[in-house]
């Protein structure tokens, strides 16, 4: 219980560690559950697992001095939130239930914790702390009461903190955020320490997306904060986390930890290797899209050099570099999917870009294989008209030259 | 039932909800409209014939519309001339309190346009030729060709919606090693824009490791680009799913009148379970996959509707209805690979089975605006409730399942 105590306090501050528990000691006492419904009451934040937890030295204020997290009275009875029972009903349904039902649900969940935030906080809450089923419904409701501009975030943070089957799957939720909130990841943050495994990696894979959303949402301070506290663990990480982290920094795009990222590359490990590929998708760097161009064109497993078509597609950098490395894949690789994989991701960036479209007509002559070819005049048919494509098709092939099409 | 989005705010052009109403039906005449098309009324308005439903019409006096924008008789008139021929256009009457509707079609490339971008690619696109792929040696004796799988497909239209499915898995093995792996990858396209709901990437090894025996396994799921799930080492993964939402906008403008600025939404859970791993033992390696990843994906949306030169129509009802299955769409993987001590030789086994299960593009999403465009308190035509529509989406629903491939094979090594 001491080393809680400590991680809480870096966490939250001796003055909202206080309030916290005073929160789950009123909590508890008023509860009119039995000893096992009462057991799912947050009376216990998360252990630490190791020593290396987050330092609150090393964290940036930003993070450092959020408000402290908020929590529901989830002892309360059922009924203030109009879609309890609905959710009640559906969530050991999780495999079965219908797109119409689930869609319905998704309305009314919304619509209602818009409606009535702190109830169906509450209420909604207990359910997920209940859960044994984290599957399409958890996710639906864990959704809702995350991102909902209606909920306190503050509120919703709290709601990450309580012990459960599913709290992971809680955790991964917030990827739906589309603004984030200091309390949001300092409390992810604390997190990372979780003495569950499940919800340590959860924490840091989506602190990772969260770093990335702040990035996207004008939040470069925060981002900033995020950023560094991955790269710093990425620099000495356990066996166990090692992956996570890669693969929290390839959520975050942390330009930070590129060199770790890429010394991944050089691995002995096709594992690492592929892991190193994915976690450099959203890097921006000149040096980044070129590794990955590097190993399009140059690896020797077709697995990992479709890895890297896939991870080509992310970025919004160097976009004339991705769609050269990209052309040269869809018509020099003797890998069919790996060149199909390269005109899928050709297609993607010709969804933000004219050069996209015109490297699409490009493939369409000179793809390497027929069903490259194919694929590109299907992607083009998003672009042109039939008749242009009938014409292009038909046309001869202009002399291929050294500097390509 | 079907899911609506309708208006529920007057003072806004716009804002969608939710709430059910009946699909347009069989009998419902539909008119493709498209974007270039050029309107040429029937019958003509005039100033006089409006004079005579509102004696005070002036075509250079200015109205206040119901949303409080200003608007001249003369403007009033061109927006009356230009609904009165699209809804001759579709066949329908005005003042009927019946729907007009359009099956939407956009404009695309020309071959000149087409030719234009391509040329911009060579100009900027400076390719280097890259050394060609080296290929590792392998020490040992490896397997001659082994299984392996590829396979992609689409359905549907991109600039409208599509789904995309594929999976590319094999297996491999050696005097000293087996492995399994590979990705398998779902999606959809939304008016042009391409969203890989999920990637699975997974790979198992078995392997001699000096004198011990090791494997290794790792596996990743991303979902529209992040990372969610990742696994080290052997393991089994109980049903999960991941939902992610994004929206595409996209505008869309008819008879220079008209522009629907449409946002739509698409709600998509990918989904996991199965297990991955294998065994290592002395003569022994085996990896084994057996996973079953999915997608479903629904598209809702909103809209804005503005008619040009008539500012906000504020008093007029715009939406959006939308009721469309984009997929739902699962691949079961399996695939495993054995070699074990045969003697004085190495047998290898293996087999891959990939299926598809899914159903798809069902529904339709519709833009729609009510005539309710008389000015603020000074009804002129009587078109209250008249009702244009635009089918922007429009699929009868399909299903399929369907063995992609299935082999085993043994060799001796």
């Amino acid at each position: 219980m001491e080393g809680e105590n400590a991680v809480m306090h870096r966490i939250l501050g001796p003055g909202r560690l206080a309030a916290l528990a005073l929160l789950a000691l009123t909590t508890a006492c008023a509860s009119p559950e039995p000893p096992e419904r009462a057991a799912f009451i947050p009376a216990r934040s998360p252990a630490p697992a190791r020593e290396q937890a987050p330092e609150l030295a090393s964290v940036c204020p930003l993070l450092r001095d959020a408000p402290a997290p908020i929590q529901a009275d989830i002892t309360g009875g059922a009924g203030a939130c109009p879609v309890t029972a609905a959710v009640q009903t559906a969530m050991p349904r999780s495999a079965a239930i219908g797109e119409d039902e689930l869609n319905t649900l998704r309305s009314d969940i919304a619509r209602a914790v818009a409606e009535h935030p702190r109830e169906c906080v509450a209420e909604l809450g207990r359910e997920l702390v209940a859960a044994t089923d984290c599957g399409i419904v958890y996710d639906a409701v864990a959704v809702r009461i995350l991102t909902s501009p209606a909920v306190d975030p503050r509120l919703a943070a709290g709601e990450l903190l309580r012990p459960a089957q599913c709290q992971w799957k809680l955790l991964s939720a917030l990827r739906e955020s589309t603004s984030i909130d200091p309390t949001i990841a300092a409390t992810l943050l604390g997190l990372t320490t979780s003495a569950d495994e499940d919800v340590r990696k959860a924490a840091w894979m989506t602190l990772g997306t969260v770093g990335r959303l702040a990035r996207e949402s004008a939040r470069p301070e925060l981002f900033a904060c995020i950023e560094e506290h991955i790269a710093s663990e990425l620099r000495s990480p356990t066996d166990t986390l090692r992956p996570v982290l890669i693969a929290a920094a390839g959520n975050a795009g942390c330009e930070r930890c590129g060199d770790q990222l890429h010394a991944l590359l050089a691995s002995d490990d096709g594992a690492q290797r592929r892991l190193g590929v994915t976690a450099l998708r959203f890097l921006p760097g000149e040096r980044d899209v070129a590794a990955l161009c590097r190993v399009l064109l140059t690896a020797p497993e077709s697995s990992l050099r479709g890895s890297a078509a896939f991870a080509l597609r992310h970025g919004r950098e160097q976009l004339e570099r991705r769609l050269a490395c990209l052309f040269e894949a869809a018509t020099e690789d003797e890998a069919e999917f790996v060149s199909r994989d390269a005109v899928t991701s050709i297609a993607e960036l010709a969804s933000r870009s004219e050069l996209g479209v015109g490297t699409l007509v490009q493939v369409v002559r000179f793809g390497a294989h027929e069903s490259a070819r194919a694929a590109a005049a299907s992607a083009l048919r998003a672009f042109a008209t039939e008749e242009a494509i009938a014409e292009l098709l038909n046309a001869p092939p202009a002399p291929a030259g050294g500097a390509g099409p | 039932m079907k899911n609506v989005a309708f208006v529920v705010a007057i003072g806004a052009v716009l804002i969608a909800g939710t709430a059910s109403a009946a699909p347009l039906g069989v009998n419902v005449k539909k008119t493709t409209v498209l974007e270039a098309d050029v309107l040429t009324p029937s019958t003509k308005h005039s100033a006089a014939s409006l004079q005579k439903r509102l004696p005070s019409f002036d075509l250079n006096r200015s109205y206040k519309t119901a949303g409080g924008a200003t608007i001249t008789g003369r403007q009033y008139l061109e927006v009356v001339n230009a609904l009165q021929a699209a809804a001759d256009k579709a066949g329908c009457t005005l003042g009927t309190k019946k729907s007009c509707n359009f099956i939407a079609s956009e404009a695309k490339l020309s071959k000149a346009g087409l030719e234009r971008v391509a040329n911009l690619a060579t100009l900027k696109l400076a390719i280097r030729k890259l050394p060609t792929p080296v290929k590792l040696g392998k020490p040992e004796k490896a397997a001659k060709a082994p299984l392996g799988f590829s396979w992609s497909n689409e359905w549907g239209t991109r600039s409208r919606a599509a789904v995309y499915a594929g999976a590319e898995f094999g297996t491999d093995g050696s005097t000293s090693s087996s492995s399994c792996g590979g990705a398998a990858f779902a999606g959809v396209f939304v008016f042009n824009r391409q969203k890989e709901v999920l990637r699975l990437e997974g790979e198992a090894r078995a392997a001699a490791s000096g004198a011990s025996a090791s494997v290794s396994a790792s596996s990743e799921l991303f979902v529209l680009g992040d990372s969610v799930w990742s696994k080290s080492g052997s393991f089994t993964a109980t049903p999960l799913a991941f939902e992610k939402s994004f929206s595409v906008s996209k505008s869309f403008t008819y008879w220079g009148l008209i522009t629907i600025n449409l946002a739509a939404k698409t709600t998509a859970s990918a989904y996991i379970s199965g297990s991955l791993g294998g065994t290592a033992s002395a003569g022994a390696y085996s990896c084994s996959v057996n996973m079953t990843p999915g997608v479903r994906a629904t598209l809702g949306g909103s809209a804005e509707v503005a008619i040009l030169g008539y500012g906000d129509i504020s008093a007029g009802a715009v939406g959006v209805e939308a009721d469309v299955t984009l997929a739902d769409v699962s691949l079961p993987i399996k695939a495993s690979a054995t070699i074990s001590s045969a003697g004085s030789s190495v047998k290898f086994t293996e087999t891959l089975q990939v299926d598809l299960a899914m159903k798809y593009l069902k529904g339709s999403l519709d833009a729609y605006f009510k005539t309710v465009i008389p000015l603020d308190g000074e009804s002129i035509l009587d078109w209250d409730n008249d009702k244009f529509t635009f089918t922007l989406i429009e699929f009868d629903g399909y299903s399929y399942n369907h063995t992609l491939f299935s082999k085993s094979a043994e060799q001796t090594l």
